[in-house]
């Protein structure tokens, strides 16, 4: 069954449906990057590894 | 502002494990002046053919994969090991999650080195590049991985630090995917203890190899340092990175992109055309993240560049990410497929690879040494000058070195396709362009020796650092606040908060954003047959073209021939017609190649007599003078091993490989009957008869079949 839908599906969409994925995940990554209230959270994270370990 | 900064409790007190570190380091220490070494050994066999010694275990064959696994696994992968244990512990605010873990982690990997360092110059292989090693080492590897990976997320859940920062967003998707890949390409069937066929074949073989070998190079040699990046960078400069923002996109668009990008290094070949477009496009979106990362770390040392100049450890790291720029540029420029065209099969490639492992992972490495030796030994670096005088003679031998790839590359390619009005190849001679490029292995020979020696200098620099620190004193103690008291804090902070502290959730997400890419380039070419037209023409191996293939892998010819001919019009000329995916169901693993310091094998098949290749394997000079290839001295004395060779046909069929019942059970004495055959040929030209069980015979056999099947359905379709 599944070779069959392989063996007559179009294969060369593949690299279309690949892009719109990256497209997908990178949109919604940016997005969720710029949320409300990420800004002080990132600066805390990172100036936080420079802390004095005490 | 720091949430800790609020609370007043009891603080818990604990020590840093450094001392695994310590080793880690030392372990970088050898294997790095090891495979560098083996490094300069074998770019001088190149320039000099006479240092193969004419032993079998030192031909260039054997020690090419001996040098790139010690250079990635061995001096790389110890050097991420000391890199992740030392910054995984700070930034969790914990010791590792178990001691006897990491020991086992450290001595199972040095074991494992060992073990290849033993078994490659033997000639114990698979033949499929990078993932040399044979069954029961792959099993040692996935289980000293899976250790790792227990004791780095066991560390990550008992972490005192809300945040899981960036750095160990790169180590999580690190573990996740180098098990996924190690482990799905190298599924096989043994045949006995050091000797077995890959589950894959022709086109599928060559899709899952290279969607590991690249993605060895993007999750082994690139995302665990742009961890360490992230966490070493801003340390040594004092100052947070550059843009915590962008390190997120960052780190997902590079997590996602980089796994599609394995078929590039397939362009031309008999792969689909889909898959090819997939790898080149997704390869120079790659671009975009990789200059984001280096630009994200450059930029951290805004304000601080003067102190690059004089503090060695920012000088190597702000050189490290300049160089991963520099490689990270020019891979997307050479998946283009018209660029590819020029530069795959050739020596640009080899010095690509370089601009990235020396300059990106030698400098990188040389940077965490700097900072961690002394800090872990609570001492000074014993001299700054030494570490300044390895950084010009390492930067200066790598830039010899690409510079002489680049010259190499790119005049053997523009020879190859060469081809005058007449329509006639410039360069029929395929030994005419190696002599050409010969002067320029001298000059990346000498630059591996600067590198080298420049790896010593950091050796010797580092080992008086250690002696002349005070090594008495307990570790320190330090101090947090635990976890669960820091979550009580945050009870009323919304979701994604605890999503970053979530590092299940992250690792599974990680997981899925990898294997999109993987699900949709690998999975159709393993179960549709639209893939690979059947070809009735094309049959199985015999027995003993099956023993000469085995001998063909274990020295190793793969790493200077292809087997692998491109559409176009000069390598039709050159060859013979272009290499379809029927040609290869039956190659177990797929033998395409990467490099061609020789010619192309794919049409070698009645190309010359017998005899003509029983005089070159002896001796390739006798006739083709200037040739570099080794001698192979010893197939003319050893016995070809057919004990097993009914196992192997077995094997072979149980992995769908049509073999008869009669053809397995009759697997040596037909084996025998065909190197009577070839041998009664030779003895025309006065070779002896009793040479029939020599490995030679075999290995004459299996040369003399490769394209054979493919020229008679030709000829078939002509009448
Ligand atoms: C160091 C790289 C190197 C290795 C390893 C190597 N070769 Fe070669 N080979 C060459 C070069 C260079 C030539 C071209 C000059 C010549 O004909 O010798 C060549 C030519 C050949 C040819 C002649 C091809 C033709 O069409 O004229 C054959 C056959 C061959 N090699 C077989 C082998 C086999 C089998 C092995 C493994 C046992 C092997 N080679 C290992 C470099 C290598």
């Amino acid at each position: 069954m599944r070779k069959e839908v392989f063996a007559n599906m179009d294969l060369s969409v593949l690299p279309s449906i690949g892009l719109m994925c990256f497209l997908l995940v990178f949109v919604g990554i940016l997005i969720w990057s710029y949320r409300r209230g990420s800004k002080d959270l990132y600066e805390e994270i990172s100036n936080g590894i420079l802390e004095k370990e005490k | 502002m720091s949430s800790s900064e609020a609370y007043t409790g009891p603080l818990e007190e604990f020590r840093y494990d450094d001392k695994i570190t310590k080793w880690f380091i030392w372990a970088t220490l050898l294997w790095g002046a090891v495979a560098l070494f083996l490094g300069v050994t074998i770019a001088f066999q190149l320039a000099y053919w006479k240092l193969n010694l004419g032993v079998e275990f030192t031909t260039f064959g054997r020690l090419r994969p001996l040098h790139t696994n010690s250079a990635i696994f061995a001096f790389v992968g110890n050097a991420i090991f000391a890199g992740v244990y030392y910054s995984t512990q700070r930034l969790c605010k914990t010791r590792m999650f178990n001691d006897i873990l990491s020991k086992l982690h450290f001595w199972g990997w040095q074991l494992i080195i060992v073990a290849a360092a033993v078994t490659l110059p033997l000639g114990l292989t698979t033949g499929k590049e990078y993932a040399e090693l044979e069954w029961p080492i792959d099993i040692a590897i996935a289980v000293i991985w899976v250790v790792f990976a227990i004791n780095f997320f066991g560390t990550l859940v008992k972490r005192r630090e809300k945040h899981i920062y960036v750095a160990l967003w790169f180590y999580i998707a690190t573990i996740v995917t180098v098990a996924v890949l190690h482990i799905v390409n190298s599924i096989s069937l043994p045949v006995s203890f050091m000797k077995s066929y890959p589950v894959y074949a022709g086109v599928q073989d060559a899709l899952v190899q290279w969607w590991y070998g690249h993605n060895a190079v993007a999750f082994f040699l690139t995302t665990p340092f742009l961890g360490i990046m992230y966490y070493f960078i801003p340390k040594a400069a004092n100052r947070p990175v550059y843009s915590y923002r962008l390190s997120i996109i960052h780190f997902w668009s590079l997590v996602f992109i980089y796994i599609w990008a394995g078929p590039h290094h397939l362009l031309y070949s008999a792969t689909p055309d889909w898959v090819q477009t997939l790898g080149m496009v997704f390869s120079i979106m790659l671009w975009m993240p990789s200059w984001g990362g280096m630009i994200n770390g450059l930029l951290t040392l805004r304000g601080v560049w003067d102190k690059v100049r004089t503090d060695p450890v920012l000088k190597f790291m702000a050189t490290g990410v300049t160089f991963y720029g520099m490689a990270t540029f020019e891979g997307p420029l050479l998946s283009i497929k018209s660029v590819n065209y020029l530069g795959h099969f050739t020596d640009w490639i080899v010095g690509h690879v370089h601009a990235g492992t020396i300059g990106w992972n030698y400098m990188m490495i040389s940077g965490v040494l700097y900072y961690l030796v002394p800090k872990i030994y609570k001492t000074k670096l014993y001299s700054i000058k030494m570490a300044t005088a390895q950084f010009w003679t390492a930067t200066i031998g790598l830039l010899l070195y690409m510079m002489s790839m680049w010259a190499a590359g790119i005049t053997q390619g523009l020879m190859w396709r060469a081809v005058d009005e007449s329509g006639r190849l410039v360069y029929p001679n395929f030994i005419e362009t190696v002599v050409k490029i010969l002067p320029m292995y001298w000059v990346r020979a000498f630059g591996g020796v600067l590198v080298l020696f420049g790896f010593i200098v950091l050796i010797y620099n580092i080992y008086m650092t250690v002696k002349n620190a005070d090594n008495s004193g307990e570790d320190e103690v330090y101090a947090a606040i635990p976890l669960k008291e820091l979550k009580n804090h945050d009870e009323h902070e919304s979701g994604h908060r605890k999503l970053e502290g979530m590092p299940i959730l992250f690792s599974v997400l990680s997981l899925m954003a990898i294997l999109v890419g993987s699900v949709i380039e690998i999975v159709p070419s393993l179960t549709s047959d639209q893939f690979v037209e059947k070809n009735p023409e094309i049959k199985p191996y015999s027995a003993l073209e099956i023993a000469g293939r085995d001998i063909y892998i274990k020295e190793g010819c793969y790493v200077c021939h292809s087997q692998q001919v491109r559409p176009q019009v000069s390598e039709k000329l050159r060859y013979g017609s272009p290499s379809t995916a029927a040609e290869s169901v039956y190659d177990r693993p797929f033998q395409w190649g990467s490099r061609r310091i020789g010619p192309d094998l794919a049409r070698l098949g009645g190309k010359y007599n017998h005899m003509w290749h029983y005089r070159h394997m002896l001796d390739p000079r006798e006739v083709t003078p200037k040739s570099i290839m080794p001698n192979y001295g010893w197939l003319y004395k050893k016995k070809t091993n057919l004990k097993v060779i009914n196992k192997k046909l077995k094997v072979m069929a149980a992995l769908g490989v049509p073999y008869t019942d009669e053809q397995i059970k009759n697997a040596y004495s037909d084996a025998a009957k065909q190197a009577t055959e070839i041998t009664k040929e030779l003895a025309k030209d006065g070779v002896q008869m009793k040479m029939q069980d020599k490995q030679i015979i075999a290995l004459i056999a299996y040369l003399q079949r490769l394209g054979v099947d493919k020229a008679r359905s030709e000829l078939k379709e002509m009448k």
